[in-house]
């Protein structure tokens, strides 16, 4: 773990990790699994093999620029997002990174898991000194939506073909948030 | 005293073990939690847990792998009469037979079998996953291990077979989804539930707090 954690109850809290104890990792994949499955909110529609979402896991704690971050509820993991940084090379977007891949277990949901997720980032992201941060959902993600508008996000735009689930063109929805003031 | 969770193969306990911790801690009750799968734990514990996940024959399968879990299990629970809680598929084990893929006995505590679920609304998705509303029987609204706990209560459900009772007295309480779905059974000195405790916040940790005070 680094940087502090972001408690929303006793048993509720999330932080940035940059390991995944073997316990973690089967916790992980339960929550992104349930999630997929329930369908609400990740890259898959149906889940794969545990071997492979293990393995997509660990991928995700090694690629350079890519942050993840976890709710735990009594320390077990229940939710998960991750922050990417811009590549250097768009020297002119480099105050600005993105939320993705954002999931919270349906077990876990209404405990404020994921806002706890969100202001881990921004947390993170502020003293990264990102001063706007980006992210895109389906329209189907009605409790992500709602999240994301409480705290502030707002939405710019919208992408009539942003995803296909079974057969079907779902719209896709932009937000951004200033968090601070650009350094200058 | 210690709670033996029962780790057969059959998936993440972790979360389990967790809310069993919690419960002990909120309660006041100076409890260890072990997960194990080693007879001697399961004989020296004063409570005892069987999760599950996946299929009925699988998770059958996984416990007769632990040579001596099955007969341990009679003598402690049908003969010591030691407290035994069965969760999700574990719950599911407690019945007659299971006939998820094939016919496969379960240990016969329960006069049950498991079924698929048939919800007669096709809009329903399977497997039942997600937040469902208990509705106690006679039953359960006496229980012990259900103190606390009222009808309209939301427990969290994952599964797609479920368990038929043959004997009303032994189910403690249901749902609905497009049919009517046991959620918890009992008789003597064990329980079952078909949703996830572990998972199911206030209602789960009232119910673990009761089962690890219950003197049956």
């Amino acid at each position: 773990m680094s940087g502090p954690s972001v408690t929303m109850s006793p048993n509720v809290f999330a932080e940035h990790v940059t390991d995944l104890s073997p316990g973690d990792l089967s916790d992980i994949v339960d929550a992104c699994i349930q999630a997929i499955v329930e369908g609400g909110g990740f890259g898959w529609l149906t889940p794969p093999g545990r071997p492979e979402m293990e393995k997509y896991w660990r991928g995700v704690l090694i690629m350079p620029g890519r942050h993840l971050f976890v709710s735990r509820v009594d320390g077990v993991i229940s939710g998960a997002a991750q922050l990417l940084e811009t590549p250097s090379n768009l020297e002119s977007q480099r105050h600005s990174a993105q939320i993705t891949g954002h999931f919270v277990a349906p077990w876990a949901r209404g405990g404020g898991n994921g806002k706890a997720i969100v202001r881990a980032i921004e947390y993170f992201a502020r003293q990264q000194g990102y001063s706007v941060l980006k992210l895109d959902l389906r329209e189907t993600q009605k409790a992500a939506i709602a999240l994301y508008h409480s705290m502030g996000y707002v939405r710019w735009g919208i992408n009539p073909y942003y995803a296909m689930i079974d057969g079907k063109m779902v719209e896709g929805y932009y937000y951004t948030k200033k968090i601070q003031e650009a350094e200058q | 005293m210690t709670v033996a969770i029962i780790d057969y193969g059959s998936g993440n306990l972790r979360s389990c073990a967790k809310a069993f911790e919690r419960a002990a801690r909120e309660n006041n009750l100076a409890i260890d939690v072990v997960v194990t799968d080693d007879l001697h734990h399961v004989r020296d514990a004063s409570h005892i847990v069987l999760p599950g996940v996946g299929a009925f024959a699988d998770c059958r399968a996984g416990l007769d792998a632990v040579g001596g879990m099955v007969e341990l299990l009679h003598e402690q629970v049908i003969e010591g009469g030691k407290p035994f809680m069965g969760i999700c598929v574990g719950m599911q084990l407690m019945a007659k037979v299971g006939r998820e893929f094939a016919n496969t006995d379960g240990l016969g505590w329960i006069d049950g079998e498991v079924v698929a679920i048939e919800p007669d609304d096709p809009a329903l998705k399977i497997p039942h996953m997600g937040w469902n509303e208990l509705r106690l029987d006679d039953a359960g609204a006496d229980h012990p291990v259900l103190k606390g706990i009222s009808s309209g209560d939301h427990a969290y459900f994952v599964h797609s077979f479920h368990m038929r009772i043959a004997t009303p007295s032994q189910r403690l309480a249901s749902v609905d989804y497009g049919s009517e779905i046991t959620a918890i059974v009992g008789r003597d000195n064990m329980i079952g539930t078909q949703f996830h405790p572990e998972k199911s916040q206030k209602t789960g940790l009232t119910l673990i707090g009761n089962f690890l005070g219950w003197k049956p």
